[in-house]
């Protein structure tokens, strides 16, 4: 369906945004490319499209290559842009109609498409509405209906819930994986972890220009070293405890404060009952204990690391 | 796709707040100003076509006298001759009420003060005429002397004769059925302005398509509709829009505020949609060039305007003649002087050349900008977005 090979992208000030990434997107899937800021996911998007002239790589869509005049390729092609791409003069249904006749000539089915992307992102109270008489939900409703009108068969969504409230963002995540499950491939942007555990069946991680990991939830998971992590609530533990505990088979950090002992397990299983086995043995009085398997932003915390990146 | 890009971009442009601000609110207001403030000076430069003088006599002239008085009689009366000692006279010439005192010498030689001040070009016609009208006294003088020794009877007549020669070189004399009021080039600067406004649409067209600029433009240019055609739509968009614009403008001076534009009134409407398109290809051009920001580009379209207003003139009227005298290149290139021109051969020249040349001149400019907006916009690249 997608295939990038070895693309890479220099900004006009020398610097490498890009560098060698790759990426592999099956028919009718979702994949999720996340990263932090400025790890180059826009710009994969707009080399993808040809909006930029990359330096390096081969970008094929359908089975063909991607060029800037490839019209074949691009009417069957859905974007959402990460910044609202409306017209403020044009009402929803105008907006809405005239991104889809750049896709669609015949009038009577594309006023039939217009109706049942309104009706898809829930705006049919809001068809005269102009832009500027719009909530930020409902703004991004929109810029939606304008990308995904047409019934492409391959949908980017570039960050479409930035600075949208929860109800608005839940309902959007919804309506995209409808879209997956009426058979569109879908490329997803985001940053934002709760979403991307939410709706995602594949993701792929970028950091500084590259594509540093790939694969499902599950996939990622084994890529990490903390698969566990183990709160109790306890009395303290002297140290010469605290050293018998580090020395348990896969325990990788183990720290006591605050009446807290926070453990961090890496591989292993059955962590738990070794760990509340040694703790009764020494008998301490223990009250609540928690167990969490790493999420998915323990999983990219991990592998971009925790240092800011909008400094850079 | 043409038709649906054109529906749009119409609609877009059209509705777009800003734009109908400048190119038309911003025109029917100063339109209006202009009016107000011109009515009154036009009354005023219609009453300086009377010359005050004072006459002051040596020797009695019965010849000279029947002449002033012939001067300064009647409803078009060429002179005022204010009663005055030679004490007052030259107080009155020094505070610039007069223009001039007429000295009747004792053997018949009639000659002119003037003030050394009077320096205002209004005040030097006027004794220019005064001068000239002295000098056609002294030279037929000696004729009427003649007449009066030969034939003293005929001595009126003669008078008479003489009177009606030397102010018949001074009636006014229109040169077209045109409206010669100095002030009505305001008006002509003022609709060509409005017309120049539709530069801000051709360059709306153009940040439009390039997908660097905006995701407007981002969106247009992932699709599958080829700039060039949406470029065309757009551009035939902007001047439908920007020539419905300029029409009410243009009926909206003539009708409203009730300025005399001549008989040739369809004219300026082909002048509008020439000019129309001449702006709407400038502003292709400014929106096409070079990678800078959209507020830059829309920035540049708008100096553009003001700047080629005000060497045409539309905020000092004689800046167009200093341009033309000056620099004849950017007058001969400045779109709004080219357009003032039309309108004014249509006002004041019968004759059709100098409207078909100003006509001829704004079309190759639209045909030079639109091919380079097209070369440049199709050649662009994107280096970042």
């Amino acid at each position: 369906m997608l295939e990038i090979k070895n693309l890479s992208w220099t900004a006009p000030d020398g610097r490498k945004i890009i560098n060698d990434v790759s990426l592999n997107i099956p028919n009718k899937k979702l994949i999720v490319i996340t990263g932090p800021n400025g790890s180059g996911k826009t710009t994969t998007i707009n080399c993808l499209l040809s909006l930029l002239t990359y330096d390096r790589g081969d970008i094929e869509i359908f089975g063909k290559k991607m060029t800037p005049n490839a019209y074949d390729i691009k009417k069957d092609i859905g974007v959402v842009m990460q910044n609202v791409a409306v017209f403020d003069e044009l009402n929803v249904y105008e907006n809405i109609d005239y991104f889809c006749g750049l896709y669609i000539t015949d009038k009577k089915l594309r006023r039939k498409l217009v109706d049942e992307a309104i009706e898809f992102v829930g705006l049919e109270d809001f068809r005269k509405f102009y832009p500027k008489k719009l909530s930020g939900g409902l703004l991004r409703r929109l810029n939606i209906a304008c990308g995904i009108a047409h019934r492409p068969k391959l949908i980017i969504f570039d960050e479409p819930t930035v600075a949208v409230d929860p109800q608005s963002r839940n309902k959007i995540l919804e309506g995209i994986q409808r879209l997956n499950k009426e058979g569109a491939t879908i490329i997803y942007t985001s940053h934002y972890m709760e979403e991307v555990e939410q709706i995602c069946t594949r993701i792929a991680i970028m950091d500084k220009g590259k594509s540093v990991a790939m694969g499902t939830t599950d996939e990622l998971k084994k890529l990490i070293s903390v698969t566990e992590t183990i709160k109790i609530e306890i009395e303290p533990l002297t140290d010469g405890e605290m050293n018998e505990l580090k020395a348990l088979p896969h325990i990788s950090e183990a720290v006591c404060e605050d009446g807290h002992l926070n453990i961090k397990c890496s591989g292993g299983k059955h962590n738990l009952i070794r760990i509340m086995d040694f703790l009764q043995k020494k008998d301490k009085a223990m009250g609540r204990v928690f167990s969490e398997q790493p999420s998915l932003n323990d999983i990219f915390l991990e592998i971009t690391g925790k240092e800011l990146r909008d400094d850079q | 796709m043409f038709l649906h890009s054109f529906k749009y971009s119409f609609k877009s442009l059209i509705r777009n707040k800003t734009l109908l601000f400048w190119s038309l609110l911003f025109t029917i207001l100063l339109g209006t100003c202009f009016k107000i403030a011109f009515s009154g000076i036009t009354e005023s430069t219609e009453n300086l076509t009377v010359i005050k003088v004072a006459v002051l006599y040596e020797a009695e002239n019965p010849p000279f006298e029947e002449l002033m008085t012939t001067l300064s009689s009647g409803e078009d009366k060429l002179l005022e001759i204010k009663e005055a000692t030679g004490e007052q006279a030259l107080e009155m010439l020094g505070d610039g009420e007069l223009a001039a005192i007429i000295d009747v010498g004792s053997e018949g030689k009639i000659s002119l003060r003037t003030s050394s001040s009077s320096a205002v070009s209004s005040s030097n016609i006027q004794i220019s005429i005064v001068q000239n009208i002295i000098e056609q006294y002294n030279a037929k003088a000696a004729i009427l002397e003649q007449i009066g020794r030969e034939d003293p009877l005929a001595l009126p007549a003669a008078v008479q004769a003489v009177a009606e020669d030397v102010s018949g070189l001074f009636t006014e004399e229109k040169l077209s059925d045109g409206n010669m009021d100095v002030y009505i080039q305001y008006f002509f600067n003022l609709i060509a302005m409005s017309i120049i406004m539709s530069i801000s649409f051709g360059t709306t067209v153009a940040l439009g398509i390039q997908g660097n600029l905006s995701p407007l433009a981002a969106r247009r240019c992932i699709s599958p509709t080829r700039k060039s055609v949406s470029a065309l739509g757009g551009l035939c968009a902007a001047i439908v829009s920007g020539f419905l614009i300029s029409c009410v403008n243009i009926l909206f001076v003539r009708f409203v505020l009730d300025v005399d534009l001549g008989k040739r009134l369809p004219m300026y409407f082909v002048t509008a949609f020439a000019g129309t398109v001449m702006a709407v290809c400038i502003g292709y051009v400014i929106g096409s060039a070079g990678n800078l920001s959209e507020n830059s580009k829309d920035a540049i379209a708008t100096m553009f305007s003001t700047l080629g207003g005000f060497l045409s003139g539309l905020m000092i009227l004689d800046m167009r003649m200093i341009i033309a005298e000056k620099a004849p290149i950017i007058h001969m290139i400045n779109p709004l002087s080219i357009m003032f021109d039309s309108f004014y051969s249509l006002s004041m020249y019968d004759d059709w050349s100098r409207y078909i040349r100003s006509i001829v001149s704004m079309l190759i400019i639209s045909a030079l900008c639109f091919a380079a907006g097209s070369i440049m916009t199709r050649r662009q690249k994107y280096a970042s977005l």
